[in-house]
């Protein structure tokens, strides 16, 4: 380089002229492909600033540090003009990328199977949760029954006219299907000391059916025998109960009924869930469903437990679960209980 | 029971609505099922009386009647009607419709005539004269009616006829026989007002009715006897005479109390009875004395096959079970149920043996029962009637026939009743019984609860049962053992038509029932409590259900009694044990006649109803109790086993609300089945293994498993055989499960425990292997176990392939496994060197590993 000032002027003329051309094509890159290529070709090993660089061995030595400055410069200034523009590349195809992934969220969601329990398991569910949170042990008792403790021992001998109210499927002179989960009753007094609190839900079965009836229903019988028990429990117990199912606000009243193995007997009604008293098509008018009968174990029924009704005393009641269950999850006609339609169980 | 609110205001005064007075009743437990108005089928009819009766001058078979319709005086007016009847006389009462009156009736009950000014032959008649039947307030069509004549000229007859009335239906409970009569609701009615009692005045003495019952029975002036031969079966049988009858329509007033509470009047000498019936609640019976041979009465069980037409036309074999009145020749009644044809009463019948029994209620309602004829009698005697109550009852009747049938009516009776009922006592201590109701009632006011519901009270230290005073009146104490009386307050002497009080806790209902059992208070019972809970096995069944439903299985509940066809259409062999059911000896169909020995029956018809209904899939189960009999036919209660049962057919998704629109789901194979089971025994720790079978009918021969754990039958797991498909209408390949939850329960550990996490990374390794098709999976598995060590945690299958890439005879499957040790970071050498050891053992199966 023999006229240095003058090659100097033209190394710095071509160093702008280099910069504003890669400049201009690293704009032009459209992509991070475009752009990469681009840069192979400037900084790249057999790239222009490369080939620059090495040229430099050509100089005088003089003018070595100082062109080697400039041609360093040029090439941090690319190298920042390459790294930006990469960045707002990544930044853009992410954009686009995130654009592109939008989803239609009106489709429905994945849905697993789930399974459902049956309106009678879940409606005897709160029952039984009620009367275990009570202190009461459940209890449960044969579903074929001796007419000994389905009847007699319930006071109710042969040839008693009670025996009408219950309809009753024989398997043999002796043995009926229960009518009713009282014998357990029985055989609880028969078995166990008191204090006793129990319930005994179950399968009874009536030789009737229609719209309000099922050859087979459930029952949930309750018993409560030790010193000191009065009817005031009763009333207390199970208006709490009544409230705990069927609402705080439900009215309850009591009416005097017969069942052979109570005395005094009552019937409890809630008022109605439909109307809250005014009288529907539901409780016929009246204001109230019936709920369940209850009352005072008969010392008689004492009495043949072995039990002196003298000293003890004790109550007890008998409700049907398909009936909670109606009222409950409303529920018009007893039969959907026992045909297990799929879309009337997936209901519950 | 219906009752007529004006025949109950016949003997009580009632201070209420019809409405009020339900509900009071209803409240002292007399439940009102239905209230219903009754109206006369009639309008602007009134009373009037015959002043002048002449023929009618151009036409013979009319007569002219001049009949005055207001009192006389002032209004009063006089119409003229023309009319052919002929039983009329001057100074009767007659109904008389004027012009503008209506009456309802016709051929449909629903046409309504209305009656104006009409001639006949030159006569203008202003208005009609009308018969019971055309005021359908009787059925006498003959005649023009003939009012009694103490009713005013002018009224209304709608009110004169006492037509308008309130017909209550009450339920009647079994031990309240004293309530099926009109006179025992008038008497908690006037408990429950306090308004006095009215009975109807009786001024026969029959039977010492009214005074003394020990009174001397007099002769009969016909020579009438009467044989009982088992008193225990007929306490009392009391048989009077009315002479002279003469049987006809019953007068309107008792005709209409008869039909506002649902019986149909016949004549008046059954009406009487019928009418007495439902006054006192003692039925009656009215023999035609001619047709009694020897005027003997005799009380038997019938014979063996013994024929008897009844009442109502219809011939009845008998049975001994059944108890006849009959003369020495023939049975002449269904005794307390209903009389023959052969001794009815006839329109020529002038002498009547009026029989007022008290039978044992068991036999009539075993009679009745076994013959299917309920009627209104029996209905009351099966409740237990009182034996004093047939004097009553006759002594009303006869006076009633003597009034309405024109009866002369001897002294005499005759009355078998050897062993009078008298009034029991019931020691009374009001703290008891306040202690029972846990109450604060007066005692004053449970003394004057029960006197008047007719109760007689003795309070004070001398009113032991053992007292004199008490003694003469009452024979005998019931209920409490002397220590208990000695502590007696009091005593309360029963009417004998109590029979359903006897003890104390019964005088306590009658004091809460009319003190109010709204007015009791309410308490929670005292003493000491425990903790509540159920049985671990319901806890278990609990848990089952809760881990099914998870797993998109849902519950269903079907009937415990089956169809015995259903064992066919499963193709059991002869002596499949679940052939072995208990039969139903009165089923409400054949359908469901007996006791399921195995839950599958209810299951398949459920999925069966359920694809009827175009819902195609099933996933369900249920947990319910199969009857197994120790022997057939059945002497002892049978097994009780609690089962559950599992159901698949179709697609999950379909079975549940499941949706997953990026695939389709597989319908239900033997292998979702098995998952569930798997799935359900891990998560109870159960140690279940499944054991394939060659599958007998209803099972697909290679596709049945045993389930068994710890040696213990747990139940069976298949596919159902195609042919049960076809026989049920299945709507796909089903699968099912049928297992003893008490054998499930035996093996159940349901330990929660945790173990700690792996410290140690795993590796994994995949092996792709060709598999003869006769090699079964667990012996794959088993086989990679014992190769590969201690070191291997898990071996899971991923994928199993046939098909065309893959050489006959051959399946490709795809294992997973993972090795880890506890205290170090397994080297990859160590892991080759088992995998070597896999590959080798596989191998020698012929198991090709594929690289």
């Amino acid at each position: 380089m023999e006229n240095g000032p003058s090659s100097w002027n033209e190394l710095q003329e071509r160093v702008t002229q280099l910069t504003q051309e890669c400049q201009r094509e690293i704009e032009q890159a459209a992509n991070g492909a475009a752009l990469q290529e681009v840069k192979v070709r400037w900084l790249g090993r057999k790239g222009v600033v490369t080939q620059l660089l090495r040229g430099l061995g050509d100089l005088p030595a003089t003018e070595r540090p100082r062109a080697g400055q400039v041609l360093n410069q040029l090439r941090q200034q690319l190298e920042a003009s390459f790294a930006q523009r990469e960045s707002s590349i990544i930044a853009q195809e992410k954009a686009e990328r995130l654009e592109r992934e939008r989803l239609d969220l009106t489709l429905p969601g994945r849905r697993a199977p789930l399974g459902h329990l049956h309106p009678l398991t879940q409606a005897l569910g709160e029952i039984k949760a009620f009367f275990i949170g009570m202190g009461y042990q459940v209890v449960e008792g044969p579903e074929v029954e001796t007419d000994y403790y389905n009847f007699q021992a319930l006071n109710v001998p042969k040839d008693h006219p009670a025996r009408d109210m219950q309809a009753t499927f024989y398997l043999a002179p002796d043995l009926v299907l229960r009518t009713q989960t009282s014998p357990v009753q029985v055989r609880t007094m028969e078995r166990q000391k008191p204090p006793i609190r129990i319930i005994a839900p179950g399968k009874v079965y009536r030789n009737d059916a229609d719209i309000t009836h099922s050859p087979m229903f459930h029952q949930v019988e309750g018993l409560v025998v030790d010193e000191g028990i009065r009817f005031s429990d009763l009333k207390g117990t199970l208006i709490a109960f009544a409230k705990a199912l069927f609402g705080q606000d439900r009215r309850v009243r009591f009416r005097p009924s017969y069942f052979p193995f109570t005395e005094p007997s009552a019937e409890m009604d809630i008022s109605c869930t439909v109307c809250g008293g005014k009288g529907c098509r539901v409780c016929k008018g009246e204001g109230w469903l019936e709920i369940l009968g209850s009352g005072m174990v008969h010392p008689q029924v004492l009495e043949m437990a072995g039990y002196d009704p003298e000293r003890l005393t004790g109550w007890a009641f008998g409700m049907g679960v398909e009936r909670v269950a109606m009222l409950r999850y409303g529920i018009e006609d007893i039969r959907l209980l026992f045909e297990n339609d799929r879309r009337f169980l997936a209901e519950f | 029971m219906l009752v007529s609110l004006r025949w109950l205001r016949d003997y009580v005064d009632v201070p209420w609505t019809p409405a009020e007075l339900a509900e009071r009743l209803t409240s002292i437990g007399l439940e009102v099922k239905e209230m219903r108005e009754l109206k006369p089928r009639f309008s602007g009819v009134v009373v009037g009386q015959v002043q002048e009766l002449y023929r009618h001058p151009q036409a013979d078979h009319l007569w002219i009647a001049r009949v005055l319709v207001g009192e006389p005086g002032a209004a009063a007016k006089t119409v003229t009607l023309v009319t052919g009847a002929t039983n009329l006389s001057v100074g009767d009462k007659v109904p008389v419709a004027l012009p503008g009156a209506q009456l309802w009736g016709g051929a449909t009950g629903e046409e309504c005539v209305t009656i104006g000014p009409h001639e006949f032959v030159g006569v203008r008649s202003e208005g009609m004269l009308c018969s019971e039947a055309e005021l359908q307030v009787g059925e006498d069509a003959g005649g023009i009616m003939i009012l009694p004549s103490d009713v005013a000229i002018g009224q209304p007859l709608a009110e004169a006829l006492a037509l308008e009335d309130t017909i209550l239906d009450l339920e009647i409970y079994a031990n309240r026989a004293d309530l099926t009569s009109v006179i025992g609701v008038a008497r908690e009615v006037s408990a429950l007002t306090g308004n006095p009692l009215r009975r109807p005045p009786l001024h026969l003495t029959v039977a010492g009715a009214g005074t003394s019952s020990a009174a001397r029975p007099a002769p009969l002036p016909v020579a009438v006897d009467v044989q009982v031969q088992d008193p225990d079966l007929c306490p009392r049988y009391l048989a009077t005479l009315a002479l002279n009858v003469r049987v006809g329509p019953s007068p309107a007033w008792l005709a209409s109390r008869l039909r506002a509470v649902g019986v149909r009047p016949i004549n008046n000498v059954v009406d009487v009875t019928n009418f007495v019936m439902c006054e006192t609640g003692q039925p009656l019976h009215a023999f035609d004395l001619r047709r009694i041979a020897q005027q003997t009465i005799i009380v038997r069980r019938a014979w063996a096959a013994e024929k008897l037409t009844t009442l109502d036309g219809q011939e009845r074999e008998l049975t001994p079970d059944m108890l006849v009145i009959a003369d020495p020749e023939k049975a002449l009644a269904l005794a307390g149920v209903m009389g023959g044809l052969n001794s009815e009463i006839e329109a020529d019948t002038t002498e009547v043996l009026l029989e007022a029994a008290t039978f044992q209620a068991a036999i009539i309602r075993r009679g009745a029962l076994s013959l299917g004829l309920r009627t209104e009698a029996s209905a009351r005697f099966e409740k237990g009637l009182d034996p004093n109550l047939p004097a009553v009852a006759a002594a009303r009747a006869l006076e009633l026939l003597a009034q309405v049938a024109g009866a002369s009516i001897p002294e005499g009776w005759v009355d078998r009743y050897p062993h009078p009922l008298r009034p029991w006592m019931i020691p009374f201590r009001p703290e008891r019984i306040n202690r029972l109701l846990g109450s604060d009632i007066p005692p004053a006011e449970m003394v004057a609860i029960l006197q008047r519901l007719s109760f007689t009270v003795k309070m004070g230290p001398g009113a032991t049962p053992q007292a004199p005073a008490a003694a003469a009146e009452a024979s005998a104490v019931r209920g409490a053992g002397a220590s208990s009386a000695a502590a007696a307050a009091g005593v309360v002497v029963v009417p004998t038509f109590r029979a359903d009080v006897t003890r104390e806790a019964d005088l306590a209902e009658e004091i809460a029932r009319f003190w109010g059992y709204d007015r009791l208070p309410e308490t929670m019972p005292a003493g000491p409590t425990q903790p509540g809970g159920q049985s671990a096995g319901a806890t278990l069944a609990d848990r089952i259900r809760a881990l099914l439903v998870s797993q998109g299985l849902s519950e269903v509940i079907t009937y415990s009694f089956i169809s015995p066809r259903c064992w066919d259409q499963l193709y059991l062999p002869p002596d499949h044990p679940w052939r072995r059911a208990i039969p139903i000896q009165n089923p409400l169909s054949d359908e469901r006649s007996i006791l399921r020995t195995c839950l599958l029956p209810g299951l398949l018809e459920v999925a069966v109803r359920n694809s009827n209904r175009q819902q195609e899939a099933s996933w369900i189960f249920e947990i319910g109790t199969i009857f197994i009999p120790y022997e057939l036919p059945l002497v002892r209660q049978p097994q009780e086993r609690p089962h559950l049962g599992i159901l698949l057919v179709g697609p999950a998704d379909q079975a549940s609300e499941a949706q997953d629109w990026s695939r389709r789901w597989p319908a239900a194979d033997l292998f979702d089945l098995k998952g569930d089971l798997e799935q359900l025994f891990e998560r109870l720790g159960a140690q279940a293994s499944f054991e394939p079978v060659d599958g007998s009918m209803p099972f697909h021969p290679g596709r049945t498993m045993r389930l068994v754990a710890e040696g213990k039958e747990l139940g069976i797991a298949g596919e159902l055989h195609p042919d049960v498909l076809d026989a049920w209408e299945l709507p796909g390949r089903t699968v099912v499960a049928e297992l003893d939850l008490e054998q499930l329960f035996a093996v159940t550990h349901e330990t929660r425990r945790s173990q700690p996490l792996p410290r140690f990374p795993s590796i994994r390794r995949d092996l792709a292997l060709l598999v003869p098709t006769g090699l079964p999976a667990a012996q794959v598995v088993e086989t990679i176990r014992q190769a590969a060590g201690l070191l291997l945690r898990s071996v899971r299958l991923f994928d199993v392939y046939e098909g065309p890439q893959v050489p006959a005879g051959h399946r490709s499957m795809a294992y997973a496994l993972e090795f880890r040790a506890d205290e170090r970071t397994l080297r990859d050498e160590e892991v080759d060197g088992r995998i070597a050891e896999v590959e080798a053992a596989l191998q020698a199966k012929n198991v090709q590993v594929r690289k």
